[in-house]
């Protein structure tokens, strides 16, 4: 499969529209599954690992879906489509370069649904929504987990619900994760002040490219930590109530910005802008960082000819793979920045701040 | 009673009792010999051989499992999920749930049972359970004469419906 094609799309998760994208970016919700009577991927033989692919597979492939699933083998992918794939968040960093042997990934071409095979566990289902979107999110893959599950037996016991490789996913194996973009609150310095609320309900925050990645541009990731002792509507609620909250305090920073530094925030807006037109190295951290101050730009309505879509678009093609896929050839080190500065400043040479 | 391996009678009982639990075989002569467990000339019982084909078979495992345990059904031992955090197989919840118990409930911040989504073949298997439970206890009650408990349990196995999926 060829998937060059997806560069010029937009995954689902960043078509930037849906209920309050103004603050939450994208609604992803995962489940670990494994099957019944067979080891967990780690302690696979290549032998029982290729066998479970096939399983799977072929479940799969007779789903009857709306928008049908194409199955990609991620062993015999080349090192840039598994990164790109990453990029898009249609497979993890594990199932891209950390796991061996057979492993594959199924997606729609909407890339609101993602089948990873042999991740940490033999499946990790996951359901992806623009904007903050519990409900569609999880009757999506709790209904193809049915589908799956009537032709694969799970591993499950009626104790510890779902049976997973870590302890830390065990019972329902669902994380959700709502991504948030949180410029006001970061400019108001008030992040961490927002966030000490979550450990003490259990919810975990992490970067864009979830665990172990860094907050960058004030995008943030909250989830879910407990899957045992909770169903999974309780678990969602308690997420649903707590993004609510943090969405009410980023509007009211936002309005306060606005009303306390306007002309402060219209010039950072302003210079992020000048920047991405003009610079001639942009490495991918500045690129986050100024886009983020853009995006925030947009939604104040201090940028008249650039919507969220653009924005969004530049930044997942302005990451390693994307670029280096829209350019045709490997990039490394200064001509990555230089031909990412040359991209930036093409796409963005005819908006202008106000 | 019939032989575990073959269906030929059995003439052969073992029970042993192993950390508090009790294991029982039944086995018919020839696949006792077959499995090593009488060596010629009979004189004593292959402990070592019994327990292996025992604890293979056993969908629980001893208990309470210790620090030194190993999953019969991978080869994980415990010792190896210590270091790795990952568990080598479902089994694994069982042989090793003793150690794991303390884990869950501090990883997971209760000790509550799974309080998710059930599997649909699970839930009609949970139903026949209750229901041949039901059953059990219609029949000792008809057999008691107390009918009125019996009147109650039959209304509670109507209740349960068919073991299809509505």
């Amino acid at each position: 499969m060829n998937l060059n094609p997806l560069t010029s799309r937009l995954g689902e998760w960043l078509r930037g529209n849906g209920p309050e994208s103004d603050v939450v970016v994208s609604t992803r919700i995962r489940l670990a599954r494994n099957l019944a009577g067979a080891p967990f991927t780690t302690r696979a033989s290549p032998h029982q690992k290729a066998e479970t692919e096939v399983r799977v597979r072929e479940a799969i492939a007779t789903l009857e879906l709306p928008n049908p699933l194409s199955y990609l083998s991620v062993a015999s992918l080349p090192a840039i489509d598994r990164q790109f794939l990453v990029e898009r968040q249609l497979i993890s960093r594990e199932l891209a370069g950390v796991l061996d042997g057979p492993r594959g990934v199924a997606f729609d071409d909407r890339e609101a649904i993602s089948l990873m095979v042999n991740e940490e566990d033999q499946l990790r289902l996951q359901s992806m929504r623009s904007g903050f979107d519990l409900d569609a999110a999880w009757d999506a893959i709790d209904q193809i987990d049915d589908l799956i599950e009537a032709k694969i037996e799970y591993a499950f016991s009626e104790d510890f619900g779902y049976l997973t490789a870590c302890p830390t996913n065990v019972g329902t194996g669902m994380r959700a994760s709502v991504m948030l973009h949180l410029p006001a609150l970061g400019l108001a310095k008030q992040i961490d002040k927002a966030f000490k609320a979550l450990q003490k309900i259990n919810l975990v925050v992490r970067g864009l490219y979830g665990e172990g990645s860094r907050a960058l541009g004030d995008f943030f990731q909250i989830s879910n930590q407990i899957t045992l002792g909770k169903s999974e509507v309780a678990s969602l609620n308690d997420i649903r109530s707590v993004i609510q909250e943090i969405i009410k305090y980023e509007r009211m920073a936002r309005s306060t910005l606005m009303r306390e530094a306007r002309q402060n925030v219209h010039d950072k807006v302003a210079r992020a802008l000048g920047t991405l037109q003009s610079a001639t190295m942009m490495t991918s951290e500045e690129t986050m960082e100024l886009l983020s101050a853009v995006r925030l730009g947009v939604h104040l309505k201090l940028i008249g000819d650039l919507n969220p879509q653009t924005v969004n678009e530049l930044f997942i093609h302005t990451q390693p793979a994307h670029l280096q896929k829209l350019v045709g050839e490997p990039l490394d080190g200064e001509a990555r920045n230089a031909a990412r500065a040359r991209y930036l400043r093409t796409r963005l040479r005819a908006a202008g701040a106000e | 009673m019939k032989c575990q391996l073959c269906s030929n009678p059995a003439t052969m009982h073992i029970t042993r009792t192993i950390n508090k639990q009790t294991l029982e075989m039944h086995l018919c002569e020839e696949c006792a010999r077959e499995q090593n467990l009488l060596p010629d000339p009979p004189q004593e019982l292959n402990i070592p051989a019994l327990l292996h084909l025992v604890l293979g078979q056993m969908p629980a495992p001893t208990k309470p499992a210790t620090g030194d345990a190993v999953c019969p059904a991978c080869g994980t031992p415990y010792a190896h999920f210590r270091a790795k955090g990952r568990l080598g197989c479902p089994h694994d919840y069982e042989v090793f749930r003793s150690l794991l118990e303390p884990l869950l409930e501090k990883v997971h911040d209760s000790s509550g049972r799974h309080a998710g989504k059930v599997p649909r073949r699970h839930r009609s298997r949970m139903r026949s359970a209750h229901r041949a439970e039901l059953e059990a206890k219609l029949k000792s009650a008809v057999a008691a004469e107390e009918y009125e408990e019996a009147a109650r349990l039959r209304d509670s196995i109507r209740a349960l419906g068919t073991d299809h999926e509505p």
